[in-house]
């Protein structure tokens, strides 16, 4: 069994363009190049955060249930939500249904918005009010399989809303 | 002293290695798996318009020979029964929409570097369906462009050294696959025909402002160690004369034309604000309805 980490920031990989002199053979510190880069484009360099614009607006308590495609070696993700108003949002998924919680406090409209992000793995214990990042898989998989996640608006005083999601695939090291 | 060839100084490792079979066969499980979605967000649009309706419109950059693109839209039927159509480029495919909040997956075959449409419509006058969210993915099926399949004669037909071609195959085949299937970073998808009025931050328009406002937020966040050539595609609005301006970071770009605008910007390494930006002009409005910063230029 050994670790393997997986780099967050893999710019290398993208730009490619890599080639061996001619009438070289493969020889073994080709192996873990080759195995470096295939890791890479399976996970952290072939699933970049992505960011997407929305309208979920609550005046009272609603909750909205949004799809999520999982990538390949990711189990846990930090959100972030750039919301206006009062009150809290609360997210869960298929396998963490006590979710992670946010509170909003940015009295104002979709103009004035902000915002909030979840803390990283904490502890898988953590409560929801901990405001720590959301796990997506129970176990490791190197598919991508599609999964739904559920936003909850709640606590409202007046208004609150998302005008904006961001997921952001959280790369643990992993034991092969 | 006659000539004789001596045993290579570099390690070489037979094809036969169990290690080269891994790899090569991880080679082509990339290929089949790495689709990253195109879009995937919530999106809340309600059509009672018993005649297709286009609501959604975004581009997919990326060479489309021999896959599908796979459409995932939730919705319901609120009263009666409808139909989702979904093009890619030439080519549709359609889901009839009935009864309470389901999943219809809509699979299109692809055409190169091509514009998606979402569009709805209702059976019968009096009918009522919701789309809630929408999804979007390549679903591989064929060759890429570039990148090249190895064989696994490579591993089971030989006791000699892997050539160097078959290492440089492996060795690029990672950066050729991300290099064609370009993800978005940050996109905003919005509905083609909601009303605007006043200041519209759902579709990031705005009605009667003459002055400059800020309409729509997104954030690209840290993604790469360097600057990188980006290509922005953005679908515009407007029933007058209108200003569209696109600040990333402490970049700006500006432009006037309606419909679509596709160029590229120097972007990087992040974390880095987006704000867009409408005037139009008296008594009229304008919009940002899409919007998609891609990592990559294709």
């Amino acid at each position: 069994m050994a670790t393997r980490i997986i780099d967050t920031v893999p710019v290398d990989i993208l730009d490619g363009g890599f080639a061996l002199p001619e009438a070289s053979e493969a020889s073994t510190n080709l192996l873990a190049a080759i195995d470096e880069r295939q890791l890479r484009a399976m996970t952290s360099a072939g699933n970049p955060p992505q960011v997407r614009s929305c309208y979920l607006r609550s005046t009272s308590s609603n909750s909205w249930t949004i799809p999520l495609l999982r990538p390949p070696g990711c189990e846990w993700i930090d959100l972030a939500f750039l919301c206006w108003g009062t009150g809290t949002i609360t997210a869960t998924s298929t396998v963490d249904t006590t979710g992670t919680m946010l509170d909003v406090r940015n009295a104002g409209t979709a103009e004035t918005s902000h915002w909030v992000y979840t803390a990283g793995i904490i502890d898988s214990a953590a409560g929801a009010g901990s405001g720590r990042a959301l796990k997506v898989r129970s176990a490791i998989a190197w598919t991508y399989s599609a999964t739904s996640l559920t936003i909850t608006i709640d606590d409202v005083d007046s208004e609150c809303g998302i005008s904006a999601i961001a997921t952001l695939p959280i790369w643990q090291p992993i034991t092969v | 002293m006659a000539y004789a060839p001596i045993a290579g100084f570099a390690g070489a490792i037979a094809g036969t290695d169990s290690r080269w079979q891994s790899l090569i066969t991880n080679h082509g499980e990339i290929q089949d798996t790495l689709t990253p979605p195109i879009v995937d967000m919530p999106r809340i649009i309600t059509s009672t318009s018993t005649s297709y309706q286009t609501r959604l419109r975004f581009y997919v950059r990326r060479n489309l020979a021999g896959h599908s693109v796979r459409f995932v839209i939730r919705a319901a039927a609120t009263t009666g029964t409808g139909t989702l159509r979904c093009y890619v480029g030439g080519n549709s495919n359609t889901a009839a929409v009935s009864g309470g909040t389901a999943n219809y997956t809509i699979d299109v075959t692809g055409d190169d570097d091509a514009e998606c449409l979402v569009e709805m419509k209702v059976t019968s006058g009096g009918d009522s369906i919701t789309m809630y969210a929408v999804q979007a993915y390549l679903v591989t099926d064929g060759a890429e462009q570039e990148w090249t399949a190895v064989g696994t004669r490579w591993y089971t037909a030989t006791s000699n050294a892997v050539p160097q071609r078959v290492v440089d195959d492996l060795l690029n085949g990672p950066a050729l696959l991300l290099q064609d299937r370009m993800v978005p970073l940050c996109y905003h998808v919005s509905d083609i025909e909601q009303a605007i009025s006043g200041k519209t931050f759902e579709v990031w328009g705005t009605e009667n402002i003459t002055t400059q406002q800020p309409i729509g937020r997104l954030w690209i966040p840290q993604n790469d160690s360097a600057i990188r050539t980006c290509r922005i595609d953005a679908y515009t609005t407007a029933t007058g004369s209108a200003n569209f301006r696109l600040q990333v970071g402490s970049k700006i770009i500006s432009w006037s034309s309606t419909g679509w605008l596709s160029t590229t910007m120097e972007i990087g390494p992040g974390p880095l604000d987006v704000w867009a930006y409408v005037t139009p002009t008296a008594s009229t409005n304008a919009a940002i309805r899409t919007l998609q910063i891609w990592r990559g230029d294709y």
